[in-house]
């Protein structure tokens, strides 16, 4: 994965932004309008407290009556409660949205991975793209973030702007008596040259920061590098997984030397190194930038004050307006140019966003069929995983009968799981069809074709919610049907010994009182889940790893149960399950090798008959058993 | 009664949370940790508070000195000279605060320094968790001041780091405050009086305002962790699977607009709490800007104060009363982080059970005997004896299978012959001596385990299996590999016995599967080469053949090691001289695999379960129909 933040052009970055607000405007309401509106709040505020307390100066400076005095004192308070007040109704209305931006945020990218095809998700350049825009956000917000935390004091900077240079107008204009000595400043040219310097001076800090900003983003492969050293090494003892291991093998050793292995941030480090070099200088420079400025302004209003064009008051008006002009304009540029470099990384965004679904969805709906007679067919299926060379399967050919129950084997690696990835349409496979009753499955829709299949995966998942919406795989449930199907699957004991029943919330994430299940307690819930689904095929893949003998025997016996008239297969490591499945399909390197019942398999030599040996050897009577004797 | 229980947690844990080290001790403790380990770190400090105390006085002065300077009609000369030299100390102070701290983006020359001071704090954390007694991992208090501790280093602006920038803010606010305070009181005590009232009382009825959160940190934190969880779901591997097949995705969405709903309720309600801060704060300033305004116009009419005396008198109210509550804002801030920087200290101070230093050396002998004398433990918190007044002996290169059914205390009963755990009652003596003599360290040494929850780093393969990145031994890799079956595997990866594992760190690493990493685990047992082999459910993700290659290599792997096997696989325990069979924590039978078998007891049941499948005739068939 390349990380390319090649700076955008003008146009380019305003038109990604442009995208990014108005995408954000409508997953966040009313965020940006209250945000311009408070912005324009603290404008008005701040000119109006500078334009009053200049006419309080003005008149101390000058006649200094008492009643004068107090209306712009009460004027100046006033005003400045009234925006106070104002002000901070716009801005709590503002947070009550921005609450929920980094929620709404992540939804935006929830929604993607939902609508997603599978191979997609799994996929690792994808996986790649959104694991560097998540660092890249946690690291300095760059992204979405980026732009909420810059929009308000975007827009309150040009509105600043607008307003320094309204207040300041008389400045230009108001004329410096003859007799003076300073009437070269009421030339125009005077003006002009004024206005170039300082318009010059201002672009320094801006310039100084853009310069920055982009070194800052160019450094983001080590700051990121350096973050993901740092949480991964650098909290990994934490974890309850890891505490027996980091004592019998001494890992702190290893931790700790990888945790100061890349400098990234800390002493001598790129972003050290630049801090105290060309970063160093470039902060010097913007602050003369800034103080350049601000002496071409004082000279200009020093001079003409100082030569009668004004009074006091409007010495503190133009100062003061044109400090903020100095900060505001400084700001402006700085934002923007940050927005410019930023949009770089929402255009990161933006690509995974925008990746499109590739695999074909056709229009075809199953037929609903009361017997359950769905036939599927693998028809010189070949398939390989996105990025790698080697073919995960290799021209596979095979028909399942209906309500059969089979049994999946093979080595690790060999290609059952894929299989079962094909079959359930989580992948299409390159070459090849696979057919649902003599029909491409590609021409269905999608979720109709997923409707008939049930499967319960080695890494299925349970939320931490309520075990009858977990059965249910939805907020409404079908009480009886759900309790039915947790019985059937072994469940119904436990069931009953809990207080709140289908109620009862699973771990604790949720609710305090949520319960922890064991292993098998989990396996017979997601076995429940998939009874509930009632799809004429069911699958199981490698139910029985983690169980005990016991509970082990429990899933087998109940294993017809479960499958009842439907189709039904099981995939495992446990040849034991081959005793009740009808037939067996014997997987090597991503074809199937062999195909037939448990017997005939056994009668000749094979695949099959070297994994059963392999296993049932140690559980034979006696005379095996002797042979082992010898081995030893 | 599950009720009952959360009722008692709060107050429980406030008493608990009742910090053990005061604000001194904390801050005490962060310079001796700045002094042991970044020097420069406090050196800064000092430089960032001077250079940002004179940019604030210069800023001060700068409007009102020239605006005096117009208004007494001063030669042009003299005008110019004191404008350039305030916009001159302003440029330099302002500058030097810039370079050193805040400027460009945050990254002056302080934030290396002080992200250097961080991190090794962190590592002193990293490595307390690492080293310390396995039995406070199960503590849950240690468990707190454990997520607290990792919290002070979180980022730059958790306790560790973020409290150095309040501690200046501190320094700077302290000397200004007393500036201004001179000042006012210099103009008018009234005006002290009455604005530092003001202040204090806006600073009390905010600081109550603004706690909100705090106040209702409990259902804030439990929306949030709710809208968290659902927010981390799709992307999931196996959640994305589950979702696709059983049509999730409406549940899921309908869950987290709940959620999203009951936060956005939260936030209404929050913020319209803060409303009454917004107008307390605009009526006391509106109360304390006019009454100061009004004392000053007085002083202007009566004594003949200039305009830009009261331009700078005004200023100055206003800035005393920024620093004000500026000050009372930063004390609370460094007591925040004086809070979380306790618990830092309690748990780096946390009290070790074990030995970790001294003790009798661990014997030098080419096979140990492990024997437990009825040994007894229970888990914190639970009600039941997990291993129940169990003595055993496992004598020098005898081979042990540990076999019962899931919650029997296999695992336990490991952790106890390994010197995790210390039992509660009775002891456990290697080669006759109790454990508990030895340095813990050492101990460990003695083993070569395979557990069943595993910790593989983000490291190439390589140093996975020596565990070390500095020396490794690349022939015993390749070898200790080659026994665990796996070299077909390394060669096929694209770096061979260089790739990184895992995706979390290297964007080049590659993920194994269940049955790959096994073997590596095993693979780096080999390598260690401990006296004794502890093996938990090693073959649990291995295919048949695989499984069957590790039974057969058995032999040659515990070659005279004492060695102790867990299984649910009941075929492992031929390769064993001795079969416990585990119950309720205790050892219900124990023999041979023959004579446990011919026994007929809870074991040969068993057994039987988990063999009728494999044997011939009907059976099963006949169970079914």
């Amino acid at each position: 994965m390349q990380d390319k933040t090649d700076k955008l052009s003008w146009p380019e970055a305003v038109r990604v932004n442009i995208r990014a607000i108005r995408l954000l405007a409508s997953k966040n309401k009313l965020l940006f309008p209250y945000a311009v509106l408070k912005a324009l709040m603290d404008t008005v505020s701040t000119y109006l407290s500078i334009f009053l307390m200049a006419r309080l100066i003005g008149e101390l400076a000058g006649e200094r009556r008492g009643d004068v005095l107090i209306f712009w004192v009460l004027a100046g308070i006033l005003s400045k409660a009234a925006f106070g007040i104002a002000g901070g109704l716009m801005y709590h209305a503002y947070e009550i949205r921005s609450a929920l931006f980094w929620n709404n945020m992540k939804r935006i990218e929830d929604e993607k991975f939902l609508s997603m095809d599978y191979c997609d998700v799994e996929d690792q350049k994808v996986r790649d793209l959104y694991d560097q825009i998540c660092q890249n956000a946690n690291w300095s917000g760059w992204g979405f973030l980026k732009i909420h935390w810059n929009f308000q004091d975007f827009v309150r900077n040009s509105f600043s702007v607008i307003g320094a240079v309204g207040m300041s107008v008389g400045l230009f204009t108001s004329r410096v008596p003859e007799e003076s000595g300073l009437v070269f400043l009421n030339h125009p040219l005077t003006a002009l040259g004024f206005l170039a310097a300082m318009f010059l001076t201002a672009l320094i800090a801006p310039w100084q920061e853009a310069k920055n900003t982009e070194k800052r983003a160019s450094l983001a492969d080590s700051a990121r590098l350096g973050n993901r050293l740092f949480s991964h090494f650098g909290f990994m003892s934490h974890y309850a997984d890891a505490m027996a291991e980091y004592r019998m093998y001494s890992q702190a050793e290893i931790a700790e030397y990888y945790s100061w292995k890349e400098k990234s941030f800390l002493v001598g480090g790129v972003f050290d190194k630049y801090g105290k070099g060309v970063g160093g200088v470039r902060a010097a420079v913007k602050v003369l930038g800034e103080k350049l400025l601000l002496c071409t302004i004082y000279l200009f209003v020093c001079l003409k004050a100082w030569g009668g064009a004004f009074g006091i008051g409007e010495v503190t008006q133009y100062v003061g307006a044109i400090s903020q002009l100095v900060l505001g304009l400084t700001a402006f540029l700085s934002i923007a140019n940050e927005l410019r470099v930023n949009a770089g990384f929402v255009k990161k965004i933006f690509e995974f966003l925008d990746l499109p679904n590739r695999m074909y969805q056709g229009t075809l709906t199953t037929e609903k069929r009361r017997d359950r007679k769905y036939n599927v067919e693998f028809r010189n299926v070949s398939f390989r995983y996105p990025n790698t060379e080697r073919w995960a399967l290799k021209n596979v050919s095979v028909c399942f009968e209906v309500g059969n129950k089979l049994a999946v084997v093979g080595e690790n690696g060999s290609g059952k799981s894929t299989f079962i990835k094909l079959l359930c349409r989580l992948y299409d496979p390159q070459e090849g069809e696979i057919l649902l009753n003599g029909v491409n499955i590609k021409k269905y829709r999608y979720e109709e074709y997923m409707a008939i299949f049930s499967v319960v995966f080695q890494d299925f998942w349970l939320m931490a919610h309520r075990i009858g919406q977990n059965v249910a795989g939805s907020c409404d449930v079908d009480e009886a049907r759900a309790v039915k199907c947790l019985e059937d699957a072994g469940f119904g004991e436990r069931l009953k010994e809990l207080p709140e029943g289908l109620n009862t919330w699973l771990y604790k994430d949720f609710d305090e009182d949520g319960i922890q299940i064991s292993g098998g307690e989990r396996q017979k819930i997601a076995i429940a889940r998939a009874l509930y689904k009632d799809a004429p095929f069911i699958v199981l893949d490698e139910p029985t790893a983690s169980l005990d003998p016991v509970a082990e025997a429990e899933i087998y016996q109940k294993f017809d149960a479960i499958s009842g008239d439907r189709t039904a297969i099981y995939i495992s490591h446990r040849l034991s399950s081959c005793r009740f499945c009808k037939e067996i399909l014997v997987f090597e390197d991503g074809g199937i090798i062999q195909r037939g019942s448990h017997e005939e398999l056994l009668a000749a030599p094979g695949k099959y008959r070297d994994l059963w040996e392999a296993q049932a050897q140690y559980y034979e009577k006696a005379k095996q058993y002797e042979e082992d004797k010898k081995y030893l | 009664m599950s009720k009952k229980k959360r009722n008692n947690v709060p107050g429980e844990e406030r008493q608990k949370e009742k910090p053990q080290y005061g604000m001194a001790r904390c801050v005490g403790f962060m310079f001796s940790r700045a002094m042991r380990y970044q020097k420069e770190v406090p050196i800064l400090l000092f430089f960032q508070i001077a250079f940002n105390i004179s940019s604030g006085i210069f800023g001060f002065y700068l409007s009102p000195m020239i605006l005096a300077r117009l208004e007494a009609r001063s030669p042009l000369n003299e005008l110019l000279l004191t404008a350039g030299f305030l916009i001159g100390g302003c440029f330099l102070s302002d500058a030097a605060v810039s370079v050193l701290g805040n400027g460009m983006g945050n990254w002056g020359i302080k934030a290396a320094y002080q992200g250097e001071l961080r991190s090794h704090i962190l590592q002193e954390i990293s490595n307390k968790s690492a080293d310390t007694s396995y039995c406070n991992c199960l503590d849950t208090r240690w468990q707190r001041l454990a997520k607290r501790a990792r919290n002070c280093c979180n980022s730059n602006s958790s306790a560790c780091e973020g409290i150095w920038h309040t501690l200046q803010n501190l320094g700077v606010g302290i000397f200004l405050f007393c500036f201004f305070t001179a000042m006012l009181t210099h103009i008018h005590p009234l005006i002290f009086g009455v604005t530092a009232v003001f202040c204090l009382l806006d600073f009390i009825v905010s600081s109550y305002v603004y706690r909100y959160n705090y106040r209702h940190r409990e259902e804030l934190s439990h929306l949030d962790r709710q809208t968290w969880y659902l927010l981390e779901l799709p992307r999931d591997l196996s959640v994305a699977k589950d979702i696709r097949l059983f049509g999730l995705e409406s549940w899921i969405r309908r869950l987290t607009d709940k959620a999203f709903l009951a936060r956005q309720a939260y936030a209404k309600r929050e913020h319209t709490f803060y409303l009454i801060g917004t107008f307390s704060s605009t009526v006391l300033e509106f109360l304390r800007t006019g009454a100061a305004c009004l004392i000053l116009l007085r002083m202007c009419l009566d004594r003949s104060l200039s305009a830009a005396e009261f331009m700078l008198y005004f200023s100055a109210i206003s800035s005393f009363n920024g620093q004000l509550s500026g000050v009372l804002n930063r004390m609370l801030e460094l007591r925040n982080y004086c809070l979380d920087l306790s618990s830092l200290m309690e748990f780096l101070f946390y009290r070790e059970p074990f030995r970790f230093a001294g003790g009798i050396p661990v014997p030098e002998d080419d096979t140990y005997e492990i024997r437990l004398e009825q040994v007894s433990y229970t888990y914190p918190g639970a009600e039941k004896k997990t291993i129940d007044g169990l003595s055993l002996t496992v004598g020098k290169g005898e081979k042990v299978a540990v076999v019962g059914l899931n919650g029997a205390g296999k695992t336990t009963l490991v952790k106890l012959m390994t010197g995790l755990l210390d039992p509660d009652e009775g002891r456990v003596l290697c080669n006759g001596i109790d454990i508990r003599e030895f340095n813990r360290k050492e101990y460990y040494r003695l083993f070569s385990a395979v557990f069943q929850s595993y910790n593989l780093f983000d490291i190439t393969v390589a140093e996975t299996v020596a565990q070390s990145a500095q020396n490794v031994d690349r022939e015993k890799v390749k070898d200790c590999i080659e026994k665990a079956g796996l070299t077909k595997t390394v060669e096929e990866l694209p770096a061979g016995l260089d790739t990184h594992l895992g995706r979390s760190v290297y964007l080049d690493g590659v993920q194994l599967s269940g049955g790959q990493y096994q073997k590596l685990l095993l693979a780096r047992a080999l390598y260690k080469s401990g006296a004794v082999l502890v093996l938990d459910e090693p073959t649990s993700a291995l295919d048949p053949l695989a499984e069957s290659d590790l039974y057969h290599k058995y032999h040659e792997m515990t070659a005279g090691k004492t060695s102790v096997f867990i299984s649910h696989r009941l075929a492992s325990t031929r390769f064993c001289d001795r079969v416990l069979y585990l119950e309720k924590g205790k050892i219900a039978e124990e023999g041979t695999h023959e004579l446990l078998v011919a026994k007929g007891g809870k074991y040969a049941h068993i057994f039987e379960i988990q063999s009728r499948y494999y044997q011939e005739g009907g059976e099963f068939y006949a169970g079914q129909n």
